[in-house]
């Protein structure tokens, strides 16, 4: 039986790899995985280089803060950056969207003649505040897959059923006593071969150019990580194998079966992961930033006027434990309070995440942005 | 004869499957993603009176004329819901200060902005326009001419006394009447939901009418890409694959592989570095004036005690990515000190002097400033826009932006209003002769009444304007479509049957 499957699978085989979607669809894949790999040996030295740039700022900050335990103290350790993810050219992610960087810092507030201690923030940053380019969505791995394979997978298979049927040839080959689960099957395989070819030279050709580039080194954690997004890959491009084998099944006409199939595409594919993201968003908005810093420094005044009630307004506090009380207390609630609005923003993004996993699509592009660490 | 052709065409079309399943989902994706908008709309609305109040509240809160925050807020076009363009993406409030020149680099966001959820794209009407108005024409055109070569009704219409252009002709405008019919139905229900809930005015559903005018071509372009492959191909198979992938090519790859290019302005690295070194340069020009102001008041010697008693804050620089350039020149006056008295006549001339001085030096910093952002960032964006336009959705796209008035001219026109507020409010400051005044600097002989100040208003442009702007690209669609259809009656007489 599995012969058989194998004819089925071979026969289909050979009918795609002359077949025009064929060629366009391996001429597709290789300019985009090769248009990827430039942009990112173009942008990723950099990018690596501005990290480094930073981090050492950073430590020339901590090392003139550090000279004594006091400035250590009022100034923070100043910024922690963030290293980029070699894997970006994977899946961009969160990463273009978020601040690279938390802060140890002080904001510069006094009291009694003495600076407070340093407090962890997170910046609020928009990164796409000054950018008047028309919108791009990044050509990472994540889209090729996530968008032009699943594409070309409902190419492939939409008519694998319904054409054959259309042309009579499935009558001959189901009267070769062949069982339909094993035709079904060898179908399966076909297209699933016939599918991977392309894609896995255009992978191939992306990978040579950059793993052969000096700008960047993958080690062996990266490489294990790439057959990890491989295998996510097979599996997303099987669903959709899966699907166009199904409704081309169903249905007796490979037109109708094509357009079932494309609408199908359209709302699970191109619009359920943003539609459905903004929908679920709304469940939960965080109070909005301005709100945020204003009651923030509502909290740090009233400490101060708590103080000052206390201990009156001299230059010299009654002792150092009180003084010392009042500027942790002062730091951790600053915190606390920082976290609690992290915390609403970050709830507000697992909403919309949480609501778009109805759309396979959406759950691979997360995969991929966990796997290549571009996640938040 | 066309009458006929046109009918039977009509009612091949209507009477399939694939219309009702067209029909269906295209009003879905417009319904759902128009209710999504609409609330956005809102609490970005919502977030912009909040916001100017906020804001009205502050300037009323400074009580000397150098310490004013002044904050104008750009309120959320409510055509963003057609193409939302760059309305949400830039900053939707700037100060006005004469110390600084206010421009959509420099300008801040307030309201939600949660970088956790950035990662998803916003989906606008034009956007499902863009990706299922396409999808239909080609879907319907694809097997027009090849399906009837191959089932072989195209000899028996050929024998009948018609041209072959008149077919073509017959087939287009049946086609086209089918297709219009989910594109209005879903722009009413779009339009009956908008309505409900954000007031428009006579001019905006004009430019809706604009948008809507330009999808019919950008519908009919597509229709017409599928008539033309249908057409020189002899089989439907693969007229069908030839279209799907000339779709996933115009709509999904190549619009995202322009990001590739270049930047056109060369070195931008360098060109910042020069234009931070001649900015450097003018408020560098700027300080020696000052200081040789404060040398022949005689006050060069004691500045400290002067700047002490005045609470000098004086601050002036130039970024080095953005390069914004600002002059903060004021007194921060918490308690008197003794000897104020002492300089308040000083400290009067001296305000009188460096204001106006500071006001044209950032003028004349703003003028470099232009050119180099022009240069870096501006033709930059042109160019994106321009190989944009290779494909149908690049025009289609910068076409709706100038109807809506989401596009960079659209914002730019906000910031320009935003400048001859800035120059409005230093005219009052002169006519108030506030640079020479006590009030300037101190507030212990009564605040500064800020009433008198003229508001800011903004009027997005006038449609007149937004059809200027988005003429030329209609007319370019318009034009692909006529030269399309030629080619296509050129080819389909030329062909055997």
């Amino acid at each position: 039986m599995t012969i058989k499957m194998w004819h089925i699978a071979k026969r289909e085989l050979y009918d795609n790899l002359n077949s025009l979607r064929f060629a366009l669809a391996t001429v597709l894949l290789l300019a985009l995985m090769l248009t990827n790999a430039i942009l990112y040996l173009r942008e990723h030295p950099a990018r690596t280089q501005a990290y480094h740039n930073a981090a050492a700022g950073a430590i020339k900050t901590l090392e003139s803060r550090s000279t004594n335990l006091y400035s250590l103290a009022t100034g923070g350790p100043g910024d922690l950056h963030k290293f980029p993810s070699p894997l970006r050219f994977c899946a961009e992610g969160d990463e273009a969207f978020l601040p690279t960087r938390a802060s140890g810092a002080n904001y510069g507030r006094r009291i009694a003649n003495m600076t407070l201690v340093w407090r962890m923030f997170y910046p609020q940053e928009t990164p796409n505040l000054r950018n008047i380019r028309p919108d791009f969505t990044t050509l990472d791995w994540a889209f090729i897959v996530g968008y032009v394979l699943s594409f070309v997978a409902i190419l492939f298979t939409f008519d694998s059923i319904s054409g054959e049927l259309e042309r009579g040839t499935l009558r001959l080959t189901l009267a070769n006593a062949i069982p339909r689960h094993i035709v079904l099957a060898g179908k399966f395989l076909g297209a699933f071969i016939s599918i991977n070819i392309p894609f896995a030279i255009a992978v191939l050709m992306n990978l040579i150019l950059i793993s052969t580039s000096d700008a960047v080194q993958l080690n062996a954690e990266v490489w294990g990580r790439l057959g990890i997004l491989y295998g996510i890959v097979i599996l997303y491009t099987c669903l959709f194998i899966a699907l166009g084998l199904l409704v081309s099944a169903a249905v007796r006409e490979s037109g109708v079966s094509l357009v079932v199939l494309l609408l199908i595409w359209v709302s699970f594919v191109v619009f359920m992961p943003n539609t459905l993201a903004s929908i679920g968003s709304r469940t939960a908005v965080p109070i909005a930033y301005e709100e945020f810093w204003i009651q923030r420094m509502r909290l740090a005044d009233e400490a101060r006027e708590a103080y000052r009630d206390k201990y009156g307004d001299s230059q010299t506090p009654p002792s150092v434990h009180v003084l010392g009380e009042y500027v942790t207390s002062e730091a951790e609630e600053y915190e606390r309070f920082n976290e609690a609005y992290l915390k609403q923003q970050l709830a507000q993004g697992k909403r919309a995440r949480a609501i778009t996993r109805i759309s396979p699509t959406a759950i691979t592009l997360r995969l991929f942005v966990s796997f290549a660490g571009t996640v938040f | 004869m066309l009458k006929t052709l046109i009918l039977r065409e009509l009612l091949d079309n209507i009477m399939t499957f694939r219309f009702a399943a067209v029909l269906l989902i295209t009003l879905l994706l417009v319904v759902v993603n128009t209710v999504v908008l609409v609330q956005d709309y809102e609490q970005r609305l919502e977030s912009y009176n909040d916001s100017v109040k906020r804001h009205h509240q502050d300037l009323h809160n400074s009580k000397t004329y150098s310490t004013a925050y002044l904050f104008i807020d750009r309120a959320p076009n409510p055509l963003s819901i057609f193409n939302v363009g760059l309305d949400k993406r830039l900053g939707n409030y700037t100060g006005i200060y004469h110390g600084f020149m206010p421009t959509l680099w420099d300008a801040r966001m307030h309201g939600t902005d949660n970088p956790f959820i950035a990662f998803f794209s916003s989906i606008d009407i034009v956007f499902v326009f863009e990706v299922i108005l396409s999808l239909m024409g080609l879907i319907f055109a694809y097997d027009a001419i090849a399906g009837e070569r191959e089932r072989g009704t195209l000899r028996l219409v050929l024998a009948q006394p018609i041209g072959r252009g008149q077919i073509l002709l017959a087939k287009y405008i049946s086609a086209m009447a089918c297709l219009l019919v989910p594109l209005i139905l879903s722009l009413l229900f779009a339009l009956l939901l908008l309505t409900r809930s954000i007031p428009l005015s006579t001019a905006d559903f004009l430019r809706i009418a604009g948008i809507v005018l330009t999808s019919f071509a950008y519908l009919s372009l597509f229709y017409l890409i599928g008539l033309l492959i249908s057409v020189a191909t002899r089989r439907t198979g693969t007229a069908l694959m030839l279209a799907m992938f000339v779709w996933g090519f115009l709509i999904l790859v190549y619009p995202n592989l322009i990001r590739a290019t270049v930047n056109p302005g060369g070195d931008i690295q360098a060109r910042v570095k020069t234009a931070q070194n001649q900015i450097q340069q003018i408020l560098d020009e700027y300080e020696r004036e000052r200081q040789k102001f404060l040398e022949n008041e005689g006050i060069a010697g004691e500045m400290a005690e002067f700047s002490k008693a005045l609470g000098f804050h004086h601050q002036a620089g130039v970024d080095p990515v953005t390069l914004t350039s600002y002059i903060e020149n004021m007194s921060v006056i918490s308690e008197i000190q003794p000897d104020f008295e002492k300089y308040v006549l000083v400290a009067k001339r001296y305000y009188n002097f460096v204001e106006p001085l500071v006001t044209r030096t950032i003028e004349k910093a703003w003028r470099v400033r232009k050119q180099a952002l022009d240069e870096i960032y501006v033709k930059q964006a042109t160019t994106d826009r321009i190989l944009l336009k290779l494909s149908p959705v690049g025009i289609y796209d910068t076409a709706t932006q100038a109807w809506a008035g989401t596009d960079l001219s659209g914002l730019r026109d906000f910031f320009n209003a935003a400048q001859r507020y800035r120059k409005a409010k230093i005219d009052y400051l002169y006519a108030k002769n506030a640079f020479a005044s006590r009030e300037w600097f101190v507030a212990d002989k009564g605040a500064v009444d800020w009433s008198t100040l003229p508001t800011f208003t903004f009027q997005r442009s006038d449609v007149g304007t937004n059809a200027k702007r988005a003429l030329p690209d209609l007319f370019l669609l318009l034009i692909c479509n006529l030269v399309l259809f030629m080619v296509i009656v050129l080819i389909f007489i030329k062909s055997e049957v």
